[in-house]
């Protein structure tokens, strides 16, 4: 992937705004990865977070015009990601889809991440995190990864401040337990 | 400090460290991880899809927009091809509805309302201030809405709509009684009330849709 600096976005996204196909390229390579892990993460279904993640840059491409220069390009797709994996995880739950499963190790040795005892650990808090309970691991990767408040989390996912705290403890207590904490 | 105590405070420390660790263990996870390549191809795809229904449907309104000009020169006589005649029609038209609409609901005719007593200039001196809250709730949580497009949910922004249609019937409803029996303060105070209450919810869901958006 091109990694390109945050601040030449500006230009990009005016581009994209006038149609410019090569620039939302550009652009996909430089946040695709980011949201990736966010989607793989919330979801803790591949298939999912493969459909999820092509939904989400033909959303951002369809309504980039929306888009007002008044925050970083990056947190308006994230925001906006973020809402589609809310409602995409919501929809697959109802029509009662089974998570498909995560090979954590397979998809890090794609990242070219060679085996050392340090992988290994993050391996381990990768699959602690996926057998998580949905919601628990939903607010989780929101609070502890992606730094939402609480209020911020309960808005999106239409819960209440205390009921994202209480997944929030019950994630963390899971986690603890399995990585032996 | 007591025995009891110094153990309390050694579990909150240790516990704290165990917050600390998970909490580390996880912000060394990688922020990134690589999608596979054939997203970017899926995406292009759907783009091309998208923009070939677009054109389609820019062409079949080149089309009926070809037919309508024609039907506006037939209707106001202007047998010409000059391409600002329909806009300038329906500038005209919209001007018309729009003075209509504003002179009846903000200038109510004399004869119609007639000010009897105090009470009622006071109760029609509220519906007025009621109405214009009202109108600027409406605005402000429908340009929110446009603004943040990308980011609410299409249901959300269909269920607000949906709603703020609603309302807009609720409120003419009671605007047509009032102007059959202008002289009626109960119709005028409820229109007020719900003038007040709409305002109130049309607030509360712009509040929480900036908890969302910002």
């Amino acid at each position: 992937m091109n990694r390109i600096k945050q601040t030449d976005d500006t230009e990009l996204v005016k581009s994209v705004q006038k149609g410019d196909r090569a620039a939302f390229k550009t652009l996909y390579e430089m946040y695709a990865g980011r949201i990736y892990a966010l989607t793989i993460r919330m979801t803790a279904n591949s298939s999912a977070a493969d459909d999820i993640l092509q939904d989400i840059f033909i959303r951002a491409w369809e309504k980039v015009g929306t888009f007002k220069f008044k925050s970083a390009f990056y947190t308006w797709l994230h925001r906006l990601a973020v809402n589609v994996i809310i409602r995409k995880s919501q929809k697959l739950k109802k029509e009662g889809q089974r998570e498909s499963t995560i090979e954590v190790e397979d998809m890090y040795k794609k990242q070219g991440l060679k085996k050392t005892d340090s992988i290994e650990n993050r391996i381990d808090c990768e699959r602690a995190l996926l057998n998580l309970p949905d919601q628990a691991r939903k607010i989780f990767v929101l609070y502890e990864m992606e730094g939402y408040t609480h209020e911020q989390i309960g808005k999106i996912a239409g819960i209440s401040i205390g009921a994202s705290k209480a997944h929030l403890s019950r994630a963390r207590s899971l986690l603890k337990k399995e990585l032996r904490l | 400090m007591s025995k009891k105590n110094e153990q309390n405070h050694m579990r909150e420390d240790e516990k704290d460290e165990k917050e600390k660790k998970l909490s580390s263990m996880f912000s060394n996870l990688p922020s990134e991880i690589d999608p596979p390549d054939f997203i970017w191809d899926r995406i292009e795809n759907s783009i091309d899809l998208m923009e070939e229904a677009d054109r389609l449907d820019e062409t079949i309104e080149e089309e009926v927009q070809g037919q309508n000009e024609i039907r506006v020169h037939f209707l106001t006589g202007l047998f010409t091809k000059h391409p600002y005649a329909g806009a300038a029609v329906a500038a005209l038209v919209m001007v018309v509805l729009t003075f209509g609409l504003f002179t009846r609901f903000y200038n109510p005719e004399p004869e119609m309302v007639s000010v009897e007593n105090q009470q009622y200039e006071e109760a029609l001196k509220q519906l007025e201030e009621a109405a214009f809250e009202y109108n600027n709730a409406r605005e402000d949580l429908l340009v929110l809405i446009d603004n943040n497009e990308a980011l609410l949910a299409d249901e959300t922004i269909a269920a607000i709509k949906e709603n703020v249609i609603l309302i807009d019937s609720a409120v003419n409803d009671i605007k047509t009684a009032l102007q059959q029996d202008p002289n009626n303060q109960q119709i005028l105070v409820q229109l007020a009330t719900i003038y007040y209450e709409e305002t109130n919810m049309l607030l509360k869901t712009n509040d929480l849709l900036e908890g969302i958006t910002n």
